[in-house]
């Protein structure tokens, strides 16, 4: 009988053992980014809560798609927008190895908390947000 | 019976083992933590209340900065050696070079324990291929509320950190308190026997020098960086939750989350040499304040 206390008691600790404090309440959300009606080629998305009581979360932006996770809530967006121009070296040496250079084409506007225009309220899983971005704003 | 006994014993200790080894890990780490700190605490000693250059570019070298001596690109980590019982390292080394010129990347290229945080990738180096390849390593200082160089609208927002890149900090700016701001803290090593990732490479100032509280810790919304591997920007990829990031061409789109392998946050360490774990759910607001050295915020928790 001791013995089947003991495996009771070994259920009751594998169910009440993993109750982490984990970012499980993120959402996924998927959408566009375009900007003056073209699809953004590369760059990223920040969803930060407009009273900053949540973490921030965000995803990546590839040919105009994004896919990323957040909280739920009233969210300020952010935007960084790059398109790949050619090639660039690493350091200023005569070995240096290569890498894609990125020439930004989203305004810095859209990339600062206190001046985006941009913002959505996350009340759940979203596959079609859209934001709409302008070149000359400012 | 005895058998089944044993089983049940086993089962309940096996877990229990592996909690121990990340626990003991995770106080590996503490303690590295603790040590940059201390050490930036006696280079400000040394240097009459100048915390270390966050990391200088290659832009106008040598740049003077405001504490009146000049450099060319570096890190923080470098001007730490002394106090880190690396001497030898520092003696060798030639601030009147880059990191990849001269005596340099020889001393850049030695493993120091006090680099790697034992829940990740210790000994973790580049390509040896790379004609200028360097040790990684998982610590990486605070440039507080702004991207790795600032943006007009960060110079506008910016609440003082202690590292900066171009700029040096004074210990006696940190009006918050030691104790409420953070110094240091951890990210995961992306890409070791590679070069295709930046973070890990905290010896370049254009590499994983600094963290910011743009992005919380472990957050969700992608690192920028000069360079991210693939599978870092695929949100097919487990990397993707773990490490997600973006590709930027410039230093002011730069901006790197603390991040961690121990479970559901990351190790920091405050300015007065205390370390605790920050969990991942911090909101962006205590965060940012938990950063700032001047923001005069209360953190709320």
């Amino acid at each position: 009988m001791r013995y089947y206390s003991i495996v009771a008691l070994l259920g009751l600790v594998a169910l009440t053992g993993c109750g982490a404090d984990t970012k499980s309440g993120e959402v996924k959300v998927q959408g566009t980014v375009s900007i003056d009606g073209q699809p953004v080629p590369t760059g990223s998305i920040s969803f930060v809560a407009v009273d900053k009581s949540t973490p921030t979360g965000g995803g990546v932006i590839k040919e105009g798609n994004f896919t990323g996770y957040t909280m739920q809530g009233e969210k300020k967006v952010l935007i960084v927008g790059n398109k790949i121009v050619g090639q660039v070296k690493l350091y200023d040496t005569p070995d240096s190895g290569m890498r894609d250079k990125y020439e930004s084409i989203v305004p810095p506007v859209y990339n600062a908390v206190q001046l985006t225009p941009l913002t959505v309220t996350i009340d759940g899983p979203r596959d079609d947000l859209s934001f709409e971005l302008d070149s000359k704003a400012k | 019976m005895v058998i089944a006994i044993i089983g049940v014993l086993i089962a309940l200790l096996l877990p229990a083992v592996q909690q121990a080894r990340e626990a003991a890990r995770r106080m590996q780490c503490t303690n590295n933590l603790k040590q940059w700190t201390l050490a930036t605490h006696m280079f400000a000693d040394t240097y009459r209340d100048w915390f270390p250059l966050g990391g200088m570019n290659g832009t106008d070298n040598p740049t003077k900065v405001q504490n009146g001596r000049s450099y060319h690109r570096v890190t923080w980590a470098v001007q730490l050696w002394p106090y880190i019982e690396q001497t030898a390292l520092y003696d060798q080394y030639d601030f009147n070079e880059h990191f990849h010129n001269g005596p340099n990347p020889a001393t850049l290229r030695v493993a120091v324990d006090g680099y790697y945080c034992p829940s990740d990738k210790v000994g973790a180096i580049q390509d040896q291929g790379d004609a200028n390849w360097r040790v990684l390593g998982n610590y990486t200082a605070n440039m507080g509320n702004a991207h790795l160089h600032h943006t007009g609208a960060d110079a506008a927002a910016y609440l003082g950190s202690p590292f900066r890149i171009r700029h040096v900090s004074r210990l006696s700016e940190v009006t918050d308190g030691t104790s409420n701001t953070a110094c240091f803290s951890e990210l995961i090593i992306a890409s070791p026997d590679a070069t295709d990732d930046s973070r890990g490479d905290f010896l370049n100032n254009e590499g994983s020098p600094g963290f910011m509280s743009l992005l919380t810790p472990n957050a969700s919304s992608p690192d920028q960086c000069i360079q991210c591997k693939d599978s870092a920007e695929d949100a097919n990829n487990v990397d993707f939750r773990r490490i997600p990031c973006s590709s930027v061409g410039q230093p002011h789109e730069m901006q790197m989350a603390a991040r961690s392998q121990h479970p559901g946050g990351v190790m920091v360490s405050m300015c007065d040499g205390s370390v605790r774990f920050v969990s991942e759910t911090i909101s962006q607001g205590n965060w940012e304040a938990t950063l700032s050295t001047y923001g005069g915020e209360v953190i709320s928790e």
